[in-house]
């Protein structure tokens, strides 16, 4: 999969991929969205209470996706170690976490 | 080019099932309050972690909106003075165009609409709650003002610290940027600072 992506896309297919991105950022924040209001983080009383330090939600969450977000992140960088996976379209965030982290 | 439709199906699929299957086996049967979170805390922030990851893997891109907000400014500056705005250093490298982050930004919007209105939580109030126990019922333009002036500050500090809550605060904290854990501090100590006194 990742291997045909990396194969050189064509210029004309550019257009096409930004369109495809935003469809998909908006499927992200649709879910994102979602979530955040489900976890309550969209209510006024659960934000100040984090801030009054009289409800903890806020950081559950925080902390929870954090968590769960990090071994992601730290997998992805052992795989592109080993066997450079997908190098060429994860510049950026992930190399910077390789290069600052020595194993 | 088929392979990203596929991509952009599967995400949709995996957070549907996943939506459905979560909400049957953590949403409470009776929901007093309407300020209590519908779902657990630590749920809802598993699967954020694992948004971030489909972000990562499918976009390249952390979960954060102050870019776009940044960028929604400056497609109106293009309206208002395009020489000027386009002139900016900034705006050279951050173009003011509707992209992946705009989009993002849209769908929290959708998104916290149809979970507002698929768990009974859609209130239709000019002030909240606790606001109103504090500074009284006919506060209504002292909340909009300092809601305005408050949204100005936080988009200008967001920008200065170079993300938000989500951008520094979940995406740069799971990559344990040091910078960003500093951030995610100093958000909740200022909002502290400010909150306590106002409140407490």
């Amino acid at each position: 999969m990742s291997q045909n992506e990396a194969a050189a896309p064509p210029q004309n297919e550019k257009a096409q991929t930004q369109t495809h991105q935003r469809l998909l950022g908006l499927l992200f924040g649709i879910a994102f969205g979602f979530l955040l209001q489900k976890g309550g983080v969209g209510q006024y009383e659960v934000l100040m209470g984090a801030l009054l330090l009289r409800d903890i939600t806020v950081f559950k969450i925080i902390l929870s996706a954090i968590l769960v977000g990090m071994v992601g992140v730290f997998v992805h960088v052992c795989l592109q170690r080993d066997c450079s996976l997908r190098s060429s379209r994860m510049r950026g965030h992930f190399h910077v976490v390789a290069k600052a982290s020595p194993i | 080019m088929n392979l990203t439709r596929v991509q952009a199906c599967s995400v949709a699929a995996l957070t549907a099932v996943s939506f459905s299957t979560a909400a049957s086996a953590i949403e409470p049967a009776n929901i007093v309050h309407a300020s209590e979170p519908a779902w657990s805390p630590y749920l809802v922030g598993g699967l954020i972690g694992l948004l971030s990851m489909a972000t990562f893997y499918w976009s390249d891109k952390p979960i954060g909106v102050s870019t776009a907000y940044a960028r929604i400014a400056g497609m109106l500056g293009k309206i208002v003075a395009p020489r000027y705005t386009l002139g900016l250093n900034y705006f050279k490298e951050t173009q003011p165009v509707i992209e992946w982050e705009v989009m993002l930004l849209a769908g929290i919007l959708i998104g916290s609409l149809l979970a507002a209105w698929s768990g009974d939580q859609l209130v239709s109030r000019w002030i909240p709650e606790l606001w109103q126990t504090r500074f009284g019922e006919d506060s209504v333009i002292p909340r909009l003002v300092s809601a305005f002036v408050g949204g100005i500050a936080m988009a200008f500090g967001a920008r200065l610290a170079g993300g938000c809550t989500s951008g520094h605060g979940i995406s740069g904290a799971l990559q344990l940027s040091i910078g960003s854990c500093i951030a995610l501090l100093c958000f909740f100590l200022g909002g502290m600072a400010a909150a306590i006194p106002l409140f407490g």
